[in-house]
């Protein structure tokens, strides 16, 4: 009996030293990242049977458990790597967020000064000092876009990096659960299968670690092992080997680095798809990237062209200090590597097959439409794309009554009854629709009763988005060319219009959203890509980047108008006649060749015309009402006759030579500030920059009150982890306390085991 | 409920963070006075506050463009003022030297003395603003718009010349009113009717009597304007086979050649006899165009006007009539200096009678010119009021914007202090409560 009660003893010795163990191991580790609380199993040993029953025969310690839910970790895993997506993108936008609204730093001040040096010209056309304050403000200007712009360039470049860089610790974390893996295995092995409690707390951790890089799906396998899957179902770990990421520059934009996985040759890469990857640092750098950075640094440049195109259209309809008609204000530089605006990106995929290279253009022009031989001609008159020089006197196409012309991506379609041959029309594709098609108020009767319809395209249809262009060679509704169009804003598919080109040409051109693209023709005339072959197009991504203004002598400035007119000081009616305006630069009439003379002629109630070539013999009876203002629009220049003329009377419309205080033009070009002439007419400069900075307010905003939320989720998440696997101290003395007194008890029992057997050999001896 | 030991200390921490970026947001709030720091603290006022202090901007530029606008025309009113002032002076000496009694010498000395205000009334018209631009040259600021003197327009009887143009500047003074803030010299100084405005009455320089026409009246303005030939002659005779001799005058419509009181081609009648159809003149009565005999093109019996003719008409001495033309303000100076100048040369009666007629002449066409510089002048004194009005409704949009801006960005300072205030209360507590709580351990027992 004495024999079993030591042995009783010492069981109760063992556990309680391997509880005191156990809790030793807990006190260190109380503030070890990851560590679970670990405690012993311990059980009573198999009783000994005898007559009278059993016998207990001690304790014994089965195994060493740690208190781990295998949910709760999901859970903080799922939150934590929302978490980490968060503030990585709270980090990122948070610097645009301050840069874009400061007030001396934003553009909105810049845009303010250079309109109010607009106004200064138009308060003191003929002084240079006001017009060198104009020069300075725009380049004032100038330099916050591309100031804005190189912020917006570096926080890309920053991004690059540490995509690149959390490419590197994503690489490291699988590599250690590999290697963990490994361990556990080994570990078990020679273990008979009980849980290596630490690795296994090391491994989760890693997991976290890892989830607070990049969402990641753990799969526990039957050999303890863990796999690892990112995005949809790329392995990163697979038993005891890692698969390494890389970081490379896209295939679809080589500005842009993604990240890619080796193919299984090793040969070369394939990009994983951005929208998979999300979660973690690495999901809110991408998604920082996708959702907010190239959208805003997209509408930054889309205001500079929107600027710079209807500043420079007003800049050309004006006439300078030097008596020369304007030159565009703006420029951005022409790349003839690409054959388009250095600003615009498009490239061809990597992976393409075929060599063929497609161009793009934003276009804004207006057109002529003249009707003659049976068919409307219609023109462009102003190009300031150096696509095609300019010129307005060769007629980029025609149709006839009830046909329609598709031009730019401006589709003019007119109705089936025909006008009188001499009638013309002025389309201006950037003007809403009630003032998109003006026609010739000497246009003849039948002119006046043609309709003419015209649909809007140029920089008001610009969206800001990036799009893709996918070759599919097969011709439907929606590719019309062969051309399948993806806003990738919102991965839309676009119809684009088809416009009309020379037979000759070797490239047709379609337009969608404002943007031109010149595609080449099937073969033989072209050569188009191979079937697949992708492109990206980044429209207006550089513009900010790239705007420049296009002089610094201030005589340049065109402020007056090129036309001035002047009633007849011997006419004996009360007629007279405004200042007028320019509504569209038609290059064939302006500047003037001479003196335009309107005479009244009582007897028909007209106006008749003497003038330089191009301009019409009257303006036809009907067009005009003695006794009442007549808007009247000739050549592009529109003017108010009012009064009553009596016969004979006569109007001048004279060249404004040496016009010096005319600020016509300088007060139209003031105007330009609150017209609204961006996203399809709806918003001005000002206001399509504070989209801007609403929609990365906003967003920045989204984030940090999803990122506080998200925060607290993950703290209850890692609480409620931390109560089933902290460590408490408090509990740890307690039980410290209890295995030292299980401990003593069972010295004692041994003590008295012994005292036992030894009274027993003096009882015999 | 069971916790581990380090999340009393994470929650503490945390707790303390989270309290510690409030009180610097607080803080950022109040140093800056300003409730949105960044656009993220609320977006949509963030972007509407860019949108008012365009706004704001613009309207600052209306302000300005509205003092400009008032420099501009105070200085054209001002030119116009001396402008007023010079005719009133020309007015005077005109009427002086109608005075039959004057000398020689001091006909000479007001010739003079209008030579000198013809070369004021020059430098008026061509006064240049503070930029050195030409007031009144139209939108040709830069090119100087009269040019002439008065030997040159007195030997050929020319008009003054205009090298300006008829442009009107204008300003941006309110989103939808471009303000003119000048006025050509054109229609400042040149285009001013003479006569009275529909006919201007002539005076033959062939004549030897001392008949005297005036300016004329129109009776009815719709009837003269709806007349074709409106050049007439009033053309006198004198049988002087009577005694007293009696004089006998005609209408001629001398377009058409034609009488207007016989109906035939006019005719110098053979006296002695009583011409038919001629009418009788008697001194100082009016002449009316009433009663005559339709001839075409007019084919009217009344020609709604009437002057008035005095003095003693010899035989053969006409007077024309005339539609009104523009005249400029220095052509009728040259000519009133040419008249004065001509009765230096000709002491004799009939020339007495030429100059009393280019003076009534010269004193018609003064009082047209004042009353065009009047009109200019009203004009600019009403567009002076409408920038006046302007400029204080624009200070109080200014203040509306203001007052948006403020209540859209502005901290409101008692809540962001008291705000300030709880949470640093909050962070104390947290603070202390974390050493507290951190203290406690079975270990200290042990």
């Amino acid at each position: 009996m004495a024999t079993s009660a030591i042995n009783n003893g010492i069981s109760g010795l063992v556990a309680a030293q391997a509880g005191i163990l156990t809790t030793s191991h807990n006190i260190s580790n109380a503030s070890t990242p990851g560590y679970s609380r670990q405690s012993i199993s311990q059980t009573t040993n198999t009783p000994m049977q005898t007559g009278a029953g059993f016998f207990g025969q001690g304790t014994a310690v089965n195994n060493v458990v740690r208190s781990y839910s295998q949910f709760l970790t999901g859970r903080v895993y799922a939150a934590e790597t929302q978490v980490g997506e968060l503030n990585a993108y709270q980090a990122e936008i948070s610097q645009i967020d301050n840069m874009l609204a400061d007030a001396s730093a934003g553009l909105s001040p810049a845009l303010s000064s250079f309109f109010s040096g607009v106004h200064e010209v138009a308060a003191n056309p003929s002084s240079i000092p006001a017009r060198q304050t104009m020069i300075s403000s725009a380049q004032a200007l100038v330099a916050r876009f591309q100031s804005i712009n190189q912020d917006f360039y570096q926080q890309d470049q920053g991004v690059n990096q540490q995509i690149a860089s959390e490419v590197t610790t994503i690489n490291s974390f699988t590599a250690q659960i590999a290697k963990l893996n490994q361990q556990i295995i080994l570990a078990q092995a020679s273990s008979s299968n009980q849980a290596p409690n630490d690795l296994l707390d090391q491994r989760d951790n890693l997991i976290q670690q890892l989830n607070k890089e990049i969402r990641v799906t753990p799969v526990p396998q039957s050999d303890g092992t863990v796999s690892i899957f990112i995005g949809n179902g790329q392995p990163v770990v697979m038993n005891t080997f890692s698969y390494n990421l890389t970081a490379q520059p896209a295939k679809d934009d080589p500005q842009k680095t993604v990240v890619g996985v080796q193919t299984m040759s090793g040969s070369g890469s394939i990009d994983l798809q951005e929208s998979f990857l999300s979660g973690g640092k690495l999901g809110g750098l991408i998604a920082f990237r996708n959702e907010s950075l190239n959208p805003a640094r997209n509408a930054l440049g889309r205001v500079a062209i929107a600027l710079a195109q209807n500043f420079n259209q007003q800049h050309d309809m004006g006439v300078d200090l030097n008596g020369a008609m304007g030159i565009d204000f703006f420029k951005f530089p022409f790349s003839a590597q690409t054959n388009m605006p250095a600003y615009m990106n498009l490239y061809a995929n990597k992976n393409n097959a075929g060599t063929a290279t497609l161009t793009a253009q934003i276009l804004q022009s207006d057109y002529r439409v003249v009707f003659n031989a049976g068919v409307y001609n219609v023109y462009r008159l102003t190009d300031n794309s150096p696509l095609a020089p300019a010129s307005a006197t060769v007629s980029i196409g025609s149709f006839a009554p009830g046909g329609s012309l598709n031009v730019d991506g401006v589709t003019i379609s007119a109705a089936a009854a025909a006008p009188t041959a001499g009638d013309a029309f002025t389309v201006k594709p950037g003007n809403p629709l009630a003032s998109r098609v003006i026609a010739d108020a000497s246009n003849s009767a039948a002119g006046a009763a043609t309709t003419l319809n015209a649909t809007q395209a140029g920089i008001n249809a610009l969206s800001g988005s990036d799009y893709r262009i996918d070759y599919t060679g097969v011709i439907t509704a929606t590719a019309p060319l062969g051309y399948v169009v993806t806003r990738l804003s919102d991965n839309k598919i676009l119809t684009p219009t088809v416009n009309a080109s020379p037979t000759t040409a070797t490239t047709n051109s379609m337009t969608f959203e404002g943007v031109t693209l010149a595609v080449p023709k099937p073969a033989p005339a072209g050569t188009p890509p191979a079937v697949g072959d992708s492109f990206t197009l980044q429209p207006t991504r550089n513009a900010a980047r790239d705007i420049a203004v296009a002089f610094s002598d201030p005589r340049l400035i065109a402020a007056a108008a090129p036309f001035r007119t002047r009633v007849d000081p011997a006419n004996t009616g009360s007629v007279a006649i405004d200042a007028g305006s320019m509504v569209a630069l038609n290059a064939a009439a302006i500047p003037l060749a001479g003196s335009v003379t309107l005479t009244y002629a009582a007897a028909t109630n007209t106006w008749n015309i003497a003038g330089p070539a191009g301009w019409p013999a009257s303006i036809p009876a009907g067009n005009y009402t003695p006794g009442r203002p007549n808007v009247i629009n000739l050549n592009g220049i529109s003017f108010t006759i009012s009064g009553s003329p009596q016969n004979g009377d006569k109007l001048y419309i004279d060249q404004n030579l040496n016009g010096v205080s005319d600020n016509r033009n300088a007060q139209a070009l003031g105007a330009l500030q609150t017209a609204n002439t961006l996203a399809g007419n709806t918003a001005s400069y000002e206001d399509a920059y504070s989209q801007i900075v609403s929609a990365i307010g906003n967003k920045a905003r989204e984030v940090q009150v999803t990122g506080q939320a998200q925060q607290t989720l993950a703290n209850e998440a890692n609480d409620a982890v931390q109560q089933l696997s902290g460590v408490n101290l408090d509990e740890e003395a307690a039980n410290l306390m209890r295995y030292q007194q299980a401990y003593q008890a069972a010295s004692k029992m041994i003590a008295v085991a012994g005292k036992l057997f030894d009274d027993f050999l003096a009882a015999v001896a | 409920m069971r916790i581990s030991t380090s999340m009393t200390y994470d929650l503490g921490v945390r707790s303390i963070n989270d309290q510690t970026a409030k009180l610097l947001h607080n803080q950022q709030m109040l140093a800056s006075g300003r409730r949105i720091v960044t656009p993220s603290d609320d977006p949509v006022a963030a972007a509407r506050a860019l949108v008012v202090t365009q706004a704001k901007d613009i309207n600052a530029q209306f302000a300005t463009n509205q003092k400009n606008a008032t420099g501009a025309l105070s200085l054209e009113e001002s030119q116009l003022s001396s402008t007023n002032d010079i005719l009133t002076r020309i007015r005077e000496l005109a009427v002086q030297g109608g005075d039959a009694a004057l000398s020689a010498a001091d006909l000479r000395s007001t010739a003079t003395e209008l030579r000198a205000r013809f070369d004021e009334l020059l430098g008026v018209a061509n006064a240049t603003d503070g930029n050195g631009n030409y007031i009144f040259s139209g939108y040709m600021g830069s090119t100087k718009p009269f040019g002439g003197n008065v030997d040159a327009m007195l030997a050929t009887g020319s008009e003054v010349s205009y090298q300006g143009d008829d442009g009107q500047r204008r300003l941006q003074v309110s989103p939808t009113r471009y303000l003119e803030v000048s006025d050509s010299g054109n229609d400042v100084f040149k285009l001013i009717r003479n006569g009275n405005g529909y006919f201007a009455t002539g005076y033959n320089g062939n004549n030897t009597g001392t008949g005297i026409i005036d300016a004329g009246n129109v009776t009815n303005p719709a009837t003269w304007n709806g007349l074709t030939d409106k050049n007439l002659e009033i053309r006198f005779y004198q049988d002087a086979t009577v005694t007293p001799p009696v004089t006998y005058y005609d209408l001629v419509d001398t377009t058409a050649n034609v009488s207007l009181l016989t109906g035939a081609a006019p005719a110098v009648p053979a006296f002695p006899g009583v011409p038919a159809g001629l009418r009788v003149y008697k001194p100082n009565q009016t002449i009316d165009f009433s009663g005559l005999v339709s001839v075409p093109p007019n084919n009217v019996t009344n020609y709604g006007i009437s002057v008035l003719v005095d003095g003693a008409p010899a035989n053969g001495d006409k007077f024309t009539i005339a539609p009104s033309q523009n005249q400029s303000l220095f052509k009728t100076l040259s000519n009133l200096i040419g008249a004065l100048e001509s009765k230096l040369a000709n002491p004799t009666p009939t020339g007495s009678a030429a100059l009393a007629n280019q003076i009534g002449f010269a004193l018609t066409n003064i009082d047209q010119a004042t009353n065009n510089v009047l009109r200019v002048r009203a004009a600019i004194g009403s567009r002076m009021n409408e920038v006046d009005t302007l400029s204080s409704s624009n200070q109080d949009v200014n203040l509306r914007y203001q007052q948006t801006l403020s209540d859209l960005q502005d901290v409101d300072y008692a809540k962001s202090i008291s705000d300030l205030q709880q949470t640093q209360n909050g962070l104390d507590a947290a603070q202390k409560s974390f050493m507290k709580v951190t203290q406690l351990s079975l270990f200290n027992y042990l």
